[in-house]
This record gives structure tokens, sequence and C-alpha cells, in this order.
């Protein structure tokens, strides 16, 4: 399990992170959602041991992360901004990995490699973003980390792609319990991924949910009572978070047991009664009001 | 299936990186060092005398291309095994990896040093296989001032393995230190610069402050710490064969080497990367580094305009324009050295200002120590009763050095440098001057106290009338005359290197010749005793004489079995040596 508590990291008396709490359990994967300038990439690297923060603690099953080169072995980091140095082939930073990572999976990587159908000869320079971050991706999966820190994991890969890097990472996390820290700037990307979500605004936490608590307890239900509409609201004991009319049709957001509801609409009798699944999106939209602006902007 | 064969261990990978992504550097620095050091004597193996000169510059550690070589690969070396640390994305992966600051350090810093050193135990070897090079017997005769035909031994090879590495790793370590302080690849190359220069600089400026506003300070002093400030003008300004005791002080540089890659290493564990893109990644460095620059340029800016403009003085004339263009010039450099600082031209702030009012007092104190004087130092003359013997070096005696004890002596040079303090405005200030005298009073309390005076011509033209006279009472005491006599005892004779008779004519106005005698031993007692009679009827106008016509005069020259410039002494002739022009005559080695 990674725990940060009270994490605080100012640049030159600029705080980037304040007071940040967040825990990764273990064998999960855990969106981090924020506009840009919101610190996720600060917090990757405070994560990954690259900066230290001025205040709190990040710990690793709890083992604090600085200057400790053996929890290291255990972490494998995929920045946005990659590195190869100059004129290397994925090859040559295989035998780099290797030489650093004691549980160095050689076999993994030239399946991996072959998945991805990337040239172990060619200089990785000659690559393209893509392809770079497949690289990047391969050689980090090689070296079997039980925690894996990703920075924008998918952007600028394609939709096949993007799948197969999806796949590897769940199959992952399901054999070896895994734990994943996935940042984004996009909640879109994270749909059907995560198991946690976290929203990050100006270095702190905005919010942090388990999805499936969420989904379990947050409802879009399409009702339509024709021309019997009953004269008691039936959602009147009811939170309802959004409703909307479409003619006879309405289409309403309501938080609660999903068993009560349906009980009492049932026994309303309407023409329609669906149950319709709800977006990740939609799922933030309606637990923070919606009117959140930093919340449209991950969004749209 | 885990294959864990490949793995190493995060220390031995960081090396094996290194190594694999920067081996072309030592493989130019070996071929650079061949061609240097090791092509011009496979060039002329059968004849070595032709190279001896360049050889034995080489061999012996002052060939300046050499040292060039040797620095420029220690900053070139340092600032690729450290670029990670200047790149976002390098520095995210590398420091992301399992490794810790300090081994990282340790990798890079030792793996850089052995791509240094590696070359220059190669070119020892090829050194070595050069070692059948000698000058032929023929030739030895004819090369002056060496009676060694081979000077390739394995000795002086290890003495230059040594050597250089020395200078290698000394000029390495402090631009490792300046690739912790700097936040980017070129403020590395540039700070290494600034922080190997920075002694010699610095140094030269106090020097050039001391000389051209302290009337009185001894000249001698600043080069000599000039040389030992780093193994890299150590070895620029030595000369001759390196011995062992003259290894020592690279012990000292060792040390250093130690201490500052141990500080280095510690600075490395509290670095916050997330200033890479800073000029430097502290702040206060970055500061200090902007004093300096300001206070280094601010002076050689000072000192050159305020030289160009008005006649060297002594009074405060000539420290106006000075003044005038520090104060100009610190505002345009610091704001120059803050816009690098900071990465922009927005520098006017409260905060930037409060910082130039801290540089202003620390350069008004600096000024108030040297520009006005305010500890006394030029007006210090100890009391007799407190100087235990005072030793004088002029070009008006014969002797290069003469000490005197008897307390009638001390008065003397007391009453000179009184005279000299008096009449100071008449003297040579700032100027280089071969009308040289230093007073060296060895105090009582173990303490030296040394003034070096440029002297004027003593003509009477300028009215140092108080200075003369207190010369002719120093050149009338017994005390100093006899000082001022040649050793003729059988043990001073027989430590003479050489004593020669150096015969100065003019064929026409512009061309001189002169010819030299090598005195036979058996005549050096009678030639010395014929000097000392001399010498024994000269006065202070004789000398001065001397002096004041360029000392163009033949002479009779000599030199002791040292190394010392300071045993070697010339004594001229004139109408007023007829006892030595007399004896030279009768022996047959003044023919003209």
């Amino acid at each position: 399990m990674i725990r940060i508590q009270k994490l605080s990291k100012t640049f030159d008396r600029t705080p980037v992170l304040t007071d940040l709490n967040m825990t990764i359990q273990t064998g999960s994967i855990y969106g981090l959602i924020g506009v840009n300038g919101a610190g996720k990439t600060t917090l990757i690297k405070n994560m990954s041991g690259m900066l230290r923060g001025d205040g709190g603690s990040i710990t690793y099953d709890g083992e604090s992360i600085w200057e400790n080169d053996m929890l290291k072995q255990s972490i494998g980091l995929i920045p946005d901004d990659l590195y190869f140095p100059n004129g290397y082939s994925l090859r040559d930073m295989r035998s780099v990995y290797s030489g650093f990572y004691e549980n160095w999976n050689d076999d993994r990587f030239h399946q991996l490699t072959e998945l991805f159908k990337l040239d172990e000869k060619a200089k990785i320079r000659t690559f393209s973003k893509g392809m770079k971050k497949q690289a990047a991706f391969c050689l980090v999966m090689a070296t079997m980390p039980a925690y894996l820190l990703l920075d924008e994991p998918i952007d600028g890969l394609d939709p096949i792609v993007r799948k197969l890097v999806w796949k590897t990472i769940v199959n992952d996390v399901a054999d070896r319990q895994m734990s994943v820290l996935v940042s984004s700037h996009n909640l879109k990307e994270m749909e059907g991924i995560c198991d946690y979500i976290g929203i990050l605004s100006h270095g702190r936490m905005l919010m942090e949910r388990e999805l499936d608590s969420v989904k379990h307890d947050l409802h879009k239900i399409q009702i339509s009572y024709g021309k019997n509409t009953p004269e008691q609201d039936p959602f009147a004991g009811f939170n309802v978070l959004r409703r909307e009319s479409r003619g006879t049709v309405e289409l309403m957001v309501v938080k609660g047991s999903i068993d009560r509801i349906e009980k009492t609409i049932r026994a309303t009798d309407p023409v329609i009664f669906d149950i319709l699944p709800l977006s990740l999106e939609e799922i933030f939209i309606y637990e923070l009001g919606g009117e959140d602006d930093e919340i449209s902007k991950l969004i749209f | 299936m885990k294959s864990a064969n490949l793995y190493s261990s995060p220390s031995k990978a960081w090396y094996k990186e290194n190594f694999r992504r920067f081996w072309v550097l030592p493989l130019i620095e070996f071929l650079a060092l061949f061609l240097v050091n090791i092509l011009p004597i496979m060039l002329n193996y059968g004849r070595f005398e032709c190279i001896y000169d360049y050889a034995s510059t080489s061999l012996w550690g002052y060939n300046i291309a050499n040292i060039v070589l040797l620095c420029s690969m220690a900053i070139v070396v340092s600032t690729a095994v450290f670029s990670y640390i200047h790149g976002v994305a390098s520095a995210t992966i590398v420091h992301s990896m399992p490794i810790t600051r300090r081994e990282l350090f340790r990798g890079s810093f030792f793996s850089g040093l052995v791509m240094l050193i590696i070359p220059l135990i190669l070119t020892g070897i090829l050194f070595l296989c050069m070692s059948g090079a000698h000058i032929s017997a023929d030739a030895l005769k004819t090369i002056c001032g060496t009676s060694e035909y081979n000077i390739i031994t394995i000795k002086a090879i290890c003495i230059w393995v040594f050597e250089s590495s020395v200078i290698v790793a000394f000029v390495y370590t402090m631009a490792n230190l300046a690739g912790i302080l700097a936040g980017s690849r070129l403020i590395h190359v540039l700070l290494a610069l600034f922080i190997n220069g920075l002694p010699f600089v610095l140094l030269e400026i106090f020097y050039l402050y001391e000389d051209n506003f302290f009337f009185g300070y001894p000249e001698d002093e600043s080069p000599f710490a000039f040389s030992f400030v780093s193994p890299v003008s150590y070895m620029a300004s030595k000369f001759g064969r390196p011995e062992i005791a003259e290894l020592y002080p690279h012990l000292i540089y060792i040390a250093v080497i130690i201490a500052v890659t141990l500080f280095t290493s510690w600075l490395y564990t509290r670095i916050k990367l997330e200033r890479e893109r800073n000029a430097c990644v502290f702040p206060a460095v970055a500061d200090i580094i902007c004093v300096l620059l300001t206070f280094i340029c601010m002076s050689l800016l000072g000192l050159l305009i305020a030289s160009s403009v008005s006649d060297i003085d002594n009074g405060l004339i000539q420290r106006i324009p000075f003044i005038i263009v520090c104060i100009a010039s610190s505002v345009f450099i610091y704001m120059i050295c803050r816009m690098i600082a900071d990465g922009t031209t927005k520098i006017f702030s409260k905060v930037n200002l409060k910082k130039f009012g801290i540089y202003v007092i620390v350069v008004a104190v600096f000024f108030a120590f040297t520009l006005f004087d305010i500890t006394g130092y030029q007006q210090r003359v100890p009391e007799a009763s407190k100087v235990a013997s005072v030793t004088l070096e002029t070009n008006y005696a014969v002797q290069p050095s003469i000490d005197l004890k008897s307390g009638k002596s001390i008065d003397s040079i007391i009453s000179l440098q009184k005279a000299l303090l008096s009449e100071y405005k008449n003297q040579g200030f700032g100027q280089v001057s071969s009308d040289d005298l230093t007073i060296r009073y060895q105090l009582k309390n173990g303490r030296t106290l040394s003034r070096s005076y440029s002297l004027p011509v003593y003509n009477g033209k300028h009215g140092n009338i108080k200075t003369t006279e207190a010369f002719k009472n120093i050149f009338n005491s017994a005390e100093f005359s006899r000082a001022n006599l040649y050793n003729t005892s059988a043990s001073a004779i027989k430590s003479i290197a050489e004593l020669k008779f150096t015969n100065t004519y003019s064929k026409n106005k512009d061309y001189e010749e002169s010819e030299e005698t090598v005195i036979a031993s058996k005549d050096y007692y009678g030639l010395l005793k014929a000097m000392n009679k001399d010498i024994l009827t000269m006065d202070f106008n004789d000398f001065s004489t001397i002096v004041n016509n360029d000392y163009d005069y033949p002479s009779v020259d000599l030199r002791l079995n040292s190394r010392k410039s300071m045993d070697e002494s010339s004594f001229y002739l004139n109408k007023s040596t007829k006892n030595t022009i007399k004896y030279l005559k009768a022996t047959g080695y003044w023919e003209q």
C-alpha cells in the first residue's frame, strides 16, 4: 500500500503540493486526475524518489521512498517526458535496465517488444512519440514492478496500443497484485480502468473516491408513466441529484440503495423504468454538484 | 520466467553505463597526449638533441599544451558524466532508478576519474617505450646547462604520471563541484572555468590592488602564493627537473581533492532537482558568484581604465577615476550577472537591490583597507628595539641579499625606510622597475615585516635628498661593506659552480655583442680578492652610477651550486674597479 500523508512541496516559495493525503491500495489502479499545473507530475516525481517533499511522508508498505534503493527496485516509473540516451537502441536500454533491476525479466521484455512490434536493434531516436512510450513501457514492465507510476501514459498512443497497454497493466494487477498510479488530465481516459479516482486541484486533493462504492450509491434512472402520472412524486423520499424531463420521459440521477429505489418505483407501476449505466464524468459531475469549474475542465 | 543473470548491481551498472557512453573521451585524451608528447619524440628518436628541450618540458610537467589539454579534458569529462543532472527527463529517470544519490555521485566521480587517468598511464607506458631516445655524446657538449644524456627515465615518467594525475584530478574535482552547483550544462562549463580560475584571478587582483595602492607592498609575496594555489599554476610556473621533495605540495592538493569531493558528494544529496533549470541550484551560491564576478570585472576594468586615464600617482588623484569606474562598472556588471543568475531581464526588485547593497558595503570595506589604507600599512615602520635583524635586497649592492644585525645598521635601514616614506611621491609607484629595494625586518617576536620600493634614478633631479643621504650612511657602515664582500673561504670557493667574465662591447650604434670567458677555478680566489678590494673602496655614488647607466659595463658573473636564483650575482666593472680589471688583464681574461 502506498500512503502519502500531509505531503507539501514548494518550488521557490510557490506551493505546488499542500498537505496532500492519498492512499493507493495494494493490487489496485488509482487514477489521479487534474488539469495542467495541478501538481500531478510533481507528486509522481516525489513518489518516485526524485524529489523530496518539504513536509509530510510517502511510504510504500511502511517504508520511506527517499534514498531507498532497495524499495526503488520494486517501483517502475514512466514519466511524461521520456529519456533515452542519444544513439541508444532498445537492446542498449535493456542492458542498462537489466543491470539496475534485480527482478529484470528478459523473456517478458522480448514478449512485450514483440507484442508492440518494436525493433530492438533500431535506434530509439528514430521512434515516434508513441513508439517511445511503448519502448519505455516494455522496459519498465520487464523490471516486474510491484508499484507502477504512470504519468500521462497513453498520451500519443493509438487506440489499439492503448488497449494493449491497459490489458498488460490490468493482467499484472490481477496476477501479481501490482499497485498502479495513473495520472491524466482527462477523466474519460480513466473510464473502466481505475478502482480509485483522486482529483487534484492546485496541489490539494479535491476528492478521492472508490469507484465501486460511488457506482453502487449513484444511479441514473429513466422513467415514464405515460398519461398515468401519479399524484404524489414517487421520488419524494429520495436524494435526487439531477432531474430532467424529455416529454413524458424523465431522466434522473438518484443517490441511495438501488433495491429500495427499484421497489418504491415499481410499486407506482411506471410504463418505462430503466437503470442506465453512469459514465465516470457523470459520476463526478453529480457527486460534486456539476458546478465545479475544475471538474468541468477535466470532463470537457 | 525471471532472467536475473543480466543483473550486476546498480553501482556497477552505473560505472558500466558511464564507460559505455563516454569511452570516446579517454580515447581523445590519449590521442591528444600522444600527439603532444610521444609523436615529437618518435619523429626525432635518432636525433634526440633536436627535441631535448621540448621533451624535457613535457616530461618535467610544465608543457603548457599538456596543462591546457589536461584541464580541458577534466572539464569535458566532468560535464559529460554529470550531464544527466541537468536534463529534466534524464534526471527524472536516473534518480528514480534503484541507486542512491551517494552511489550515483561515487559512480560518476570515479568513472570520470578513471577515464581521465587511464590515458595518462598509457602515455606513461609509451614514454617508457621511448626511453631509448637520448642525446648523443657529441651533442651533449654543445647543449648548455645539461650534463644528462637521458631524461626519459622510469622515475621521471612515474613523476610525470603522478603530477599529471593530480592536475587532472584537481581540475576535475572543482569541475564536479561546479556541476553540482550549476543548473545547466552551459553553466556547468562556465562555472568549472570560474571555480578553477577563481583563486588565480582573486590572488592576481589582490596583488594588483596592493601593487597599485599599497606603497611598499613586497612584490614577491603574491606570486609565491599564486604558484601554490593550484597544481595547475604550480606546474605552469615551475622549471627544471622535478625532485621527490617537490611532490609534497601535491599531497596537499590530494587532500584538497578528497575534501572537495566529500563536500560535493554531500551537496549532491541536498540538491533540489526542481531547480535544475535555474542557472544555479543553490540561490545563495548564485548570489555569491554574482558578487565575485562583479568584483573581479569591476576591479579589472577599474584598474585598466584608471591607469590609462591618469599617470601613476601616489595620491588620491589616481583613486578618483578608479572609484568612478568601479561604481559605474559595478552597476552594469551586477545587472548582467543577475540577469544570467535569475534567467530573466526583470531583475529590478527590492530583493536584488538589497543584495547589491550588501555588495556595495563589502566593496566599500575592501576599499577602506586597500585604497585608503585605514590600517596604516604603508606608513608602518618597526621600532629599532623590536628588530632582531634586517635583510636588504638592492641592486645598488653587489650581493643580492645583505644581512645586517648591528643596532647601528638597523637604525640606518629604519632611517632609509622613513626617508623613502617621507619622499614617497618621488618613488616609482605601481611600476615595474629593476631598481627595486626590499627591506625585510626579522622582528624579535619571530614575525617578519617586509617592504619593497621601486626607486627612481638618483641623480638629484627628483630631490630625494633624504633617501640618498640614508643610502650613503648605509654604504659607509662597516657592517654593510663587510656583508657586501664575496666569501673567499675554501668552502665558499668550492661551492662556486661557474665564474665567468662577460665583456659587452658595441660594434655600432644598434648592435651590441657580448663575449663570455669562463674563469679557471685556480683564478677564483685571486679574482674574488681583487673584487673585494674594489668593493671596499666603492661608495654609494659608484654603485648608483652603474645602475643609472643600465649596467652597461663588462661584468664578472658568479653562480653558486644551487638552484636558487639568489645564488647568482654580477659584479660590474668600471673606473672604480681598478683592482679587478688589473687582475683580469694580468691573468689574460681581459685582452681588449
